[in-house]
């Protein structure tokens, strides 16, 4: 089965998250901030990342870089999963390195989707199997 | 009559005292005379004199100490020193102590002459200074002020920008912690709904669907007031291109179209085939539709109908949507396009509510475009809310097309070409037959050169109302763009055309400019396109008359004027080349027997200016007095025509003329 990170800080929506995709037949794993993701990553291997933006210590923005510009990560597919509107993250100077950009409130069949397409079809087990 | 100028003076001498003030009073002065310092003094503390004159010598205070002391009590007072001869030293010390002038006295009183001027000038020089003082005080006065209005207004400026910030930012602040449990409800509710925790009963799924649907509305008012807030922060930049009307309506319908099924409302749309283009941003001119639309799907209930369609006018094109429903009464139309006014218009049940924000959002960004937006409506009858954009010249918008073709181009190192269509002798078929018939001949045109040139998007036919048109071609190069000009020409002058009921034939000239063989910029592109459009029209040729006689030259320029030339006329050599060295002109008429510079000299030094090298020229001799070739002139290079001509001769000529140099241009 193909393993996710979710990486949320707020709780509540984190389990939501991660209920949803295990009922979509993911495996999941929670992070809640960005230094926690940067551990969970060499731990679980994930085939897929969902990160929030606004976080403490570590946030969305510099967890993708940093998750970009590390060669065992770089290729990992991320959603980012944000309340911020787009206007304001095209205003910033580096651009986001994200597959995909859903905007709270999502639709959960978009995110589950989403997901679906960014690590293809259940049927392998998943890439790590 | 002025006041009179009282003086005092300081005189020892009873004599000179007499004599001087006898000599000021004649003048019209009021003189009081001091014979000693002291006494002098003491008059000055009970009464004011504008002037002082004051002898250098006095038995008791020097005069010099008189003044000192002057210039300490009445500051603004003038004294005049009077000296004895070769006592000027004395008289530059006394004006360096304050005195305003000097007097010499010379020994039979001749300076007493003097006086009278001496001490008007004195006073006007006084008078002079003080002005210009006060002024500078004044001016003093308003730069504090300024300084302090403007430390004010900057101080303002900050607290209104601190304002802005704090309300931007709560703004965001709110929309960001609204989100984040809006997101946790929204997706618990889903999960309830889909029965991932466990089996729903059918009540429960009903109530959970109501939920649902005022997490949706809730969500929609968030991004209203992100929008709104954007919008009254004047942080909405609208990205302005040309936008086909046909195209934006179909996409506007078509993301209607399942909320109008599910209603069972019939969604029309009336749109002409030659739908004019705005120059607007496209997002924010959809916004404003999907809302109108999706409200007048609303607010109509079974078997109702919403048609959407445009007018075209004069300076706007104007946007309707109208809808069979419940109308809404007249007292409440004017306050639609305000924030949270919701009327008795109640949609049914299970239709998604509004935000209350939603025509006050239209209402701005159509505003934003320099539009305006209206209802009206009929009670029980329905409602047709309607915006306008205006329309925009079709010179804004062939440069537009210009500077979009123009970005694409350098963005892909591609070719960008256009070509110039226009037809010849269409002043004269406008004349024949009525602008309305002509404008629908060009429109014919257009039809039939969009089908010649339709080769995917980017090309692009504008209509000139001077029988003109444009085809902006991307990617095509030079040699596309003439061999597809040469097809649109062929194909348009095979056809027969009706005008009126008449069938007419028409002539095309073509030209092309391509980037980057030919114009190497975005100016330059339309530079040269525009020049060629203007070259294809008779009316805008610039020919210059240069003769030596007025009678011939005047004859010329109004023959010429009533044919639709712009004439500039010279009266010699020297005058034509002054003039041709800042005016543009196409053809040159230049006769040959002038005086200061025959014709021939200017022809060569026409020939010989790099500016005017290109400019045709058609030389008018006597009969017989050709000496083209004595001269060396080839007669293949230049134009003549003999005296006496018959004038449909000349214009024949100087058609011809134009025509073999507009062909040559291609």
């Amino acid at each position: 089965m193909p393993t996710l990170l979710i990486v949320e800080n707020e709780p509540e929506l984190l389990r939501a998250v991660r209920i949803r995709l295990t009922a979509a037949g993911f495996t999941c794993e929670a992070a809640r901030n960005g230094r926690e993701a940067l551990e969970m990553v060499e731990r679980v291997h994930p085939d897929l990342i969902i990160v929030d933006l606004l976080m403490p210590e570590i946030d969305g923005y510099e967890l993708c870089r940093r998750l970009r510009s590390e060669p065992r990560t770089t290729s990992i597919p991320i959603i980012v999963l944000s309340a911020v509107p787009q206007h304001a993250i095209d205003r910033r100077k580096d651009p986001l390195e994200a597959a995909r950009v859903l905007h709270k409130p999502f639709d959960s069949q978009e995110l589950v989707n989403a997901v679906r397409e960014l690590v293809g079809p259940l049927t392998s087990g998943g890439r790590h199997g | 009559m002025a006041t009179p100028i009282s003086v005092l003076l300081f005189e020892d001498d009873e004599g000179q005292a007499l004599l001087t003030k006898e000599a000021l009073e004649k003048e019209g002065f009021l003189v009081d005379v001091a014979y000693t310092g002291r006494a002098g003094l003491d008059r000055l503390l009970t009464k004011d004199y504008s002037a002082h004159l004051i002898d250098r010598q006095l038995p008791d205070i020097p005069g010099i100490e008189v003044l000192r002391r002057i210039a300490t009590i009445k500051p603004k007072a003038i004294s005049i020193i009077v000296t004895g001869h070769g006592d000027e030293q004395a008289a530059v010390e006394a004006m360096k102590l304050g005195a305003s002038d000097y007097v010499i006295k010379s020994p039979y009183m001749g300076h007493l002459a003097a006086l009278p001027v001496v001490i008007r000038e004195s006073l006007e020089r006084r008078q002079l200074k003080h002005d210009r003082e006060e002024l500078q005080t004044e001016l003093w006065e308003h730069a504090r002020l300024l300084e302090e209005r403007n430390a004010e207004l900057r101080r303002a400026n900050e607290e209104l920008k601190r304002v802005d910030q704090l309300k931007s930012d709560l703004v965001s602040m709110v929309s960001h912690e609204l989100r984040t449990p809006l997101a946790t409800i929204k997706e618990f509710t889903a999960i309830l709904i889909d029965e991932i925790a466990g089996p729903v009963t059918t009540d429960q799924q009903e109530y959970l669907g109501i939920i649902k649907g005022n997490i949706d509305r809730l969500s929609r008012i968030i991004d209203d007031l992100l929008d709104m807030a954007k919008i009254e922060a004047g942080r909405v930049i609208l990205t302005k291109a040309m936008v086909h009307v046909g195209p934006l309506l179909e996409q506007a319908v078509q993301s209607l179209r399942p909320l109008a099924e599910s209603r069972r409302i019939a969604l029309a749309l009336q749109v002409p085939a030659d739908a004019p283009g705005v120059l607007a941003d496209g997002d924010k001119i959809m916004q404003v539709l999907v809302n109108l639309v999706s409200n007048a799907i609303k607010y109509t209930n079974g078997q109702g109908r919403v048609t959407i369609g445009i007018e075209e006018q004069t300076n706007e094109v104007q946007f309707n949507v109208t809808d069979t429903g419940v109308g809404i009464a007249s007292e409440d139309l004017p306050k639609l396009f305000e924030k949270f006014q919701r009327f008795h218009r109640t949609a049914e049940n299970g239709i998604a509510k509004g935000t209350g924000l939603g025509l006050a959002i239209s209402k701005r960004l159509v505003e934003l475009h320099g539009g305006r937006i209206w209802a009206a409506s009929t009670a029980g009858k329905g409602s047709t809310f309607s915006f306008t954009l205006p329309k925009y010249h079709v010179e804004e918008v062939f440069r537009e097309y210009i500077r979009a073709g123009m970005e694409e181009a350098k963005r892909k190192r591609t070719h960008l070409s256009t070509i110039i269509l226009s037809v010849d002798k269409f002043q004269e078929l406008k004349a024949l037959y009525g602008l309305e018939e002509t404008s629908r001949l060009l429109k014919d045109l257009e039809v039939v050169t969009r089908d010649t040139v339709r080769r995917g998007a980017g090309d692009v036919v504008v209509r000139w109302q001077r029988g003109e048109m444009v085809v902006v071609l991307a990617e095509v190069e030079k040699a596309g763009a003439q061999a597809i000009a040469e097809r649109i020409k062929r194909i348009v002058e095979a056809k027969t055309f009706h005008v009126n009921g008449r069938a007419v034939v028409v002539s095309l000239a073509i030209a092309t400019v391509t980037y980057p063989e030919e114009a190497t910029s975005e100016d330059e592109m339309l530079r040269m396109t525009e020049h060629r459009l203007q070259g294809g029209e008779k009316a805008r040729m610039r020919v210059m008359v240069v003769d030596d006689e007025p009678k011939i030259r005047q004859f010329l320029k109004e023959a010429l004027e009533m044919r639709e030339y712009e004439v500039l006329t010279a009266a010699s050599g020297p005058d034509a080349l002054e003039q041709l060295t800042h005016e543009r002109v196409d053809l040159i008429l230049l006769d040959v027997m002038m005086p200061v510079m025959n014709g021939y000299e200017v022809y060569h030094l026409l020939k010989e200016t790099p500016q005017t090298a290109g400019v045709p020229v058609i030389i008018i001799t006597a009969k017989g007095e050709r000496k083209d070739r004595e001269l060396g002139l080839d007669s293949a290079s230049y134009n003549y025509i003999a005296k006496p001509f018959q004038l449909e001769d000349l214009l024949a000529k100087v058609r011809d003329v134009l025509q073999q140099q507009q062909s040559a241009k291609l």
